[in-house]
């Protein structure tokens, strides 16, 4: 497995134009745009104590109060991993505190993965106005979760075993992780074993992942035991949220609505490329082993993030039965997606005819909600193309922001688009509206 | 297409006779005409008026506190998960078994804490086959608030129904919410 670029020493920059800078210029936009909005009256409700117990928060305080309950024929909150309200516990914040807290510990995470990372500075700002990160200041696991996969991916990228095994750690106990992490970790130690002379560390680090994972797997069951005397509730109270092995129905929807479903829809074309991805390598892989052709240099973090976006996607078309309920905030609020998203910016220029490929196949691709077929409900089908039409366009700015002849223009064009969508999604989940 | 390719080899063939071919197709214009079968039908068309001074107390699913056209519209009860049913075989106010329904309406929703409300169209087959069921997730679609939307959806008819079965139209609030209103409801069929 090649060395990640990232690995070289890192030139030093003034601080405004470094990733702190980046972070430092966002929370300076985002508070004139949010208090602006506010003053307006397009937004009504910032986050407060009372408007932030709202869905999965009332769930996590009901562990942080007063710990675990399962009931085999109902929804109970022994569907959600430990980690985060017990740290929410520890840190005796209100809702408010701790959605701050979060927002803290993401920002820093954010900061610390972009500088690793080698993130350019606009492609920084363009991505975190990401809508999902709505969710890094509500008492929510996204932040804890970003942190933590942030130390994976930044640990294979500086091979640091340590930080590996930490944020694995932390990620099985903060959510259900070891699902998706498992085949990623397969899938990268695979490539990364057939390297020349890389076979015993790869060897290494996949057996210490997978027991890591196999320990957060044991010690949730160990407090679920504990507490409800049933060691898999976790996963036997998943089918209460319609998480069970089924067909995808068509046409694909979200019960959020139109104006989460884009997200989602865009979280679906990443995952279809990040399998189209994935099989290219596997192909590619079994040529190597052939000694036909040898693997191209993809670094492990790239694979990793690659493998989880895939097995997102397919965890949502195989368990949800074609709701896209959470399919953004999964993908799109991780470190894993801005991994994607980095090693896309740094590739050479296409030819523009070669996006015609990502263009077409999206618009196939929407089909799965029924624009063509009148199946888009409470659009007719003009209004539904040009909804996807917008998705679309949306989606070929980031994939081929590296050689936009208008990149500045774009890139503040969607960063204030982003932010209007994140303050008004926001603004409906502090209302109890739904939004996931 | 066929009549006008037909008369183009004709005219190509016989150029003299144009004023008979003129003739042939402006009768064969007229012919087409004639009353032809529908292909469309309205199954269901209701503003909610037209139960006025018919009943004493009116129906519990009257309201007045909202109204898109006239004084009423139709509500859910408070406490209760389904709305009153309109049901009726499709082939009374049919008469083919559409294909292809559209239902449309106009919805009110004071806030986006409706919760899961589902317009349902459901078609019972009697045993005969599985029921057809269908929804309209009015929370999805419905994104301005505390003013009259129109909503839509298109349901795409098994080949095998029946004229007597049993077409039901209701409301099914999955969850608990504010309160819906629908007004202006209408349910077309195509072959």
């Amino acid at each position: 497995m090649p060395a990640s670029p990232a690995l070289a020493p890192l030139a030093p920059r003034p601080w405004y134009q470094n990733a702190a800078g980046v972070v430092a210029l966002h929370l300076l936009l985002l508070a004139a745009l949010t208090s602006a909005l506010y003053a307006f009256g397009l937004i009504r409700y910032l986050p407060a104590d009372d408007t932030l117990l709202r869905w999965d928060v009332l769930w996590y305080d009901q562990i942080r109060q007063g710990g675990y309950q399962y009931s085999p024929d109902n929804l109970s909150n022994a569907a959600f991993f430990p980690l985060f309200p017990y740290f929410w516990r520890f840190t005796g914040l209100g809702p408010l505190g701790m959605g701050l807290l979060n927002a803290g510990i993401f920002l820093v995470a954010a900061t610390w993965l972009a500088h690793r990372l080698r993130v350019p500075l606009r492609l920084q700002l363009l991505w975190l106005s990401t809508p999902c990160f709505l969710f890094m200041v509500v008492p929510y696991t996204e932040a804890l979760f970003f942190a933590f996969a942030a130390l994976v991916v930044a640990g294979v990228q500086r091979r640091q075993l340590v930080w590996w095994l930490l944020g694995l750690l932390g990620c099985g106990l903060t959510r259900s992780a070891s699902t998706m992490f498992t085949p990623a970790l397969l899938f990268m130690v695979l490539l990364w074993a057939t390297q020349p002379g890389q076979l015993r560390r790869a060897l290494l680090w996949g057996a210490t992942g997978l027991l890591t994972l196999a320990l957060t797997v044991g010690m949730v069951a160990y407090i679920q035991w504990q507490q409800v005397g049933e060691p898999f509730a976790f996963a036997l109270s998943q089918k209460h949220w319609g998480h069970f092995l089924q067909w995808p129905r068509l046409y694909f929807n979200d019960p959020s609505g139109a104006n989460v479903l884009w997200l989602d829809a865009t979280a679906l074309w990443w995952g279809v490329a990040a399998i189209g991805a994935c099989c290219w390598l596997a192909w590619r892989w079994l040529q190597q082993v052939r000694g036909r052709q040898p693997l191209p240099a993809v670094p492990p973090e790239v694979v990793f993030s690659l493998g989880y976006c895939v097995c997102v996607c397919l965890f949502i078309l195989a368990y949800q039965g074609g709701s896209m309920w959470n399919f953004a905030r999964y993908m799109l609020a991780t470190p894993f997606f801005l991994v994607v998203l980095n090693y896309v910016a740094a590739q050479p220029a296409w030819p523009w005819r070669r996006y015609l490929l990502p263009a077409g196949g999206a618009l196939l691709l929407w089909q799965v909600f029924g624009i063509y077929t009148e199946g888009f409900d409470g659009f007719t089908t003009p209004q539904a193309l040009w909804y996807f039409g917008l998705v679309t366009a949306y989606l070929l700015v980031y994939v081929a922001w590296r050689q936009l002849r208008w990149q500045r223009e774009a890139t503040m064009l969607l960063y204030v688009f982003n932010l209007v969508v994140m303050l008004h999604l926001l603004d409906g989940w502090l209302q109890f509206y739904v939004v996931q | 297409m066929f009549l006008r390719s037909v008369l183009v080899f004709y005219l190509s063939r016989y150029p003299a006779r144009a004023g008979w071919a003129a003739g042939l197709l402006a009768g064969l214009l007229l012919a087409g005409c004639g009353p032809a079968p529908s292909d469309s039908c309205v199954l269901l068309q209701s503003d909610f008026e037209q139960f006025e001074g018919w009943a004493h107390p009116l129906p519990p699913f009257l309201s007045t506190e909202q109204a898109h056209s006239g004084r009423y519209s139709y509500r859910l009860v408070e406490g209760t998960d389904f709305g009153s049913k309109f049901q009726q075989p499709l082939g009374i106010s049919c008469a083919f078994v559409p294909r292809k329904l559209r239902l449309s309406g106009w919805v009110y929703l004071p806030s986006g804490r409706i919760g899961s409300t589902k317009l349902v169209v459901e078609i019972n087959c009697q045993g005969r086959r599985k029921n057809v069921w269908e929804c309209l997730e009015v929370q999805e679609v419905v994104k301005r608030y505390g003013k009259w939307e129109y909503v839509q959806k298109i349901i795409r008819l098994p080949p095998d129904l029946e004229p007597s079965d049993i077409l039901q139209l209701y409301v099914w609030h999955v969850e608990a919410g504010d309160p819906t209103w629908f007004d202006d409801l209408r349910l077309e069929g195509w072959r």
